[in-house]
């Protein structure tokens, strides 16, 4: 009998043996016999072509999330963005954010919305690059989608406040009342600088470069605002802005740590109070007091009342 | 009613009215351009989808065979995650691997009501819970560092609710 007459044999006599349960790997030298690992996942289907099972961890095929980040409402992105990497960087594409448009602020007549001021209507974001069509198309979203609009009419309070990088402050006077703008970022600016400055160098071993992009998330900060949020404080007398934070962007070290609404003793007026302190240090170091102010209003980047304060 | 014979990547044939298979464009566009509506002989080859798969979305083509097509328009409208029917919706109580292929499938066939449907079921799976919740639900590993998480976040607080 030959050799391989005699592997033939063997693999038979094993397919017998095990009835299938066996994979046989043959070769004309060796043979290998390895027990077939039985899935533990519950919810496998008769193929797994859409995912790839590894340790009951799904790594699930990039064109299913795909469909589904079509499909997902403008409150529900955050969410989706943070499910992995893959989900972020969809959120991260183009066809995400045109499509997000697309369903919630194309007008029903020749793309016009009347929802929309000019400079969101289709024909001005069409072109614009990946960054600003976000940041535009976020705009968008909270003149034409009702769960967004809403949360502007209510408006946002001061917690959203809390914790962020005091940039700067500027007052304006407008007739018998004082408008006190403070500017705060949820992030270092000269981080941003820093990233930007990477993102522009020249790199001369290409395949180090398409190695780095693999791992790592691009930031997709394109409207020069993004991330500011914008604390508006009408009051009657003028405060001046204590010295240690009169510091210019690059210099941003104090966050906003607690915010203060008290009612003034003849219960007529408020008093706002904002606590700052340095990076690292717990312990308030500046307390800002207004006393008997009209109004506050917090106005992040995507209000459509922002553009009218910021610097 | 005239009928053709579909076969699925496993080779089981399915002898399937024409009008419903039609509702899929690659099928649709696969009789026209080859010719072969004429022809009961003849087998679309499917090496995309599975026999168990295929029945499926046949079950639910035969379901929905009087649905007008959607238009351009349609496409273009909001699309809500609330209108789902319910016997789309005791259609869809399947496991999550069938769930996923059913989008594959849907998405190689062409089926724009099915791809829909399918989408935002799982969508609507995603409401209202949170990106741990959602990890655990689909078995997901988070591949995210701290600051990568944090990054990710801070770039959608638009959509934060507080």
């Amino acid at each position: 009998m030959s050799f391989d007459a005699d592997c033939d044999e063997f693999i038979q006599n094993k397919l017998f043996r095990t009835r299938g349960k066996c994979a046989i790997y043959a070769r004309q030298s060796d043979v290998y016999v390895a027990v077939k690992q039985k899935s533990t996942f519950r919810a496998i289907a008769p193929t797994l072509a859409m995912a790839e099972s590894n340790n009951n961890v799904i790594n699930m095929r990039h064109d299913i999330w795909f469909h589904i980040s079509m499909h997902i409402d403008p409150e529900d992105v955050q969410t989706f963005a943070l499910i992995c990497k893959q989900t972020a960087r969809l959120v991260a594409s183009r066809a995400f954010w045109r499509n997000l448009y697309r369903r919630h602020c194309t007008g029903a007549t020749s793309g016009w919305n009347l929802d929309l001021p000019a400079q969101l209507q289709l024909e001005q974001i069409r072109n614009c690059d990946i960054r600003a069509l976000r940041a535009l198309v976020i705009e968008a979203l909270f003149h034409c989608h009702r769960p967004l609009k809403v949360r502007l009419e209510q408006g946002y309070n001061l917690d959203w406040l809390v914790q962020r990088i005091f940039v700067s402050c500027w007052q304006t006077q407008y007739q018998c009342l004082w408008i006190m703008c403070y500017k705060f970022w949820n992030r270092q600016p000269q981080v941003q600088r820093e990233s930007e400055m990477d993102s522009s160098e020249v790199v001369n071993d290409w395949e180090s470069l398409a190695e780095d992009d693999e791992g790592q998330l691009e930031p997709t900060l394109g409207n020069p605002n993004e991330g500011v949020v914008l604390l508006i404080v009408l009051c009657r007398h003028f405060v001046p802005t204590p010295n240690q934070l009169s510091y210019s962007h690059q210099e941003a070290r104090f966050r906003l740590r607690a915010t203060r609404e008290l009612l003034c003793t003849d219960m007529r007026a408020k008093n706002l109070e904002l606590d700052f302190s340095e990076d690292g240090c717990q312990n308030v170091s500046v307390t800002v007091k207004y006393a008997r102010i009209e109004k506050y209003k917090v106005l992040p980047w995507w209000h459509p009342d922002f553009q009218r304060f910021v610097k | 009613m005239p009928s053709i014979k579909l076969q699925s990547s496993d080779e089981e044939i399915f002898d399937t009215d024409i009008q419903i298979a039609k509702c899929s464009g690659t099928i649709k566009t696969m009789l026209e351009d080859c010719g072969m509506e004429d022809d009961e002989n003849a087998i679309v080859p499917l090496p995309n989808v599975n026999s168990t798969i295929l029945r499926k979305v046949l079950t639910w083509a035969h379901y929905h065979k009087d649905d007008p097509q959607p238009t351009e328009d349609d496409e273009s409208k909001e699309k809500r995650t609330d209108d789902i029917i319910s016997w789309d919706a005791d259609f869809l109580k399947v496991d999550q691997g069938t769930l996923f292929e059913l989008i594959l499938a849907a998405n190689y066939l062409d089926i724009k009501g099915l791809l829909e449907l399918t989408c935002k079921t799982v969508a609507n799976m995603i409401k209202g819970k949170t990106p741990e919740e959602i990890r655990k639900t689909f078995n997901i590993k988070k591949d995210f560092t701290p600051a990568e998480e944090e990054q990710v976040r801070k770039e959608n607080e638009w959509c934060e609710e507080k």
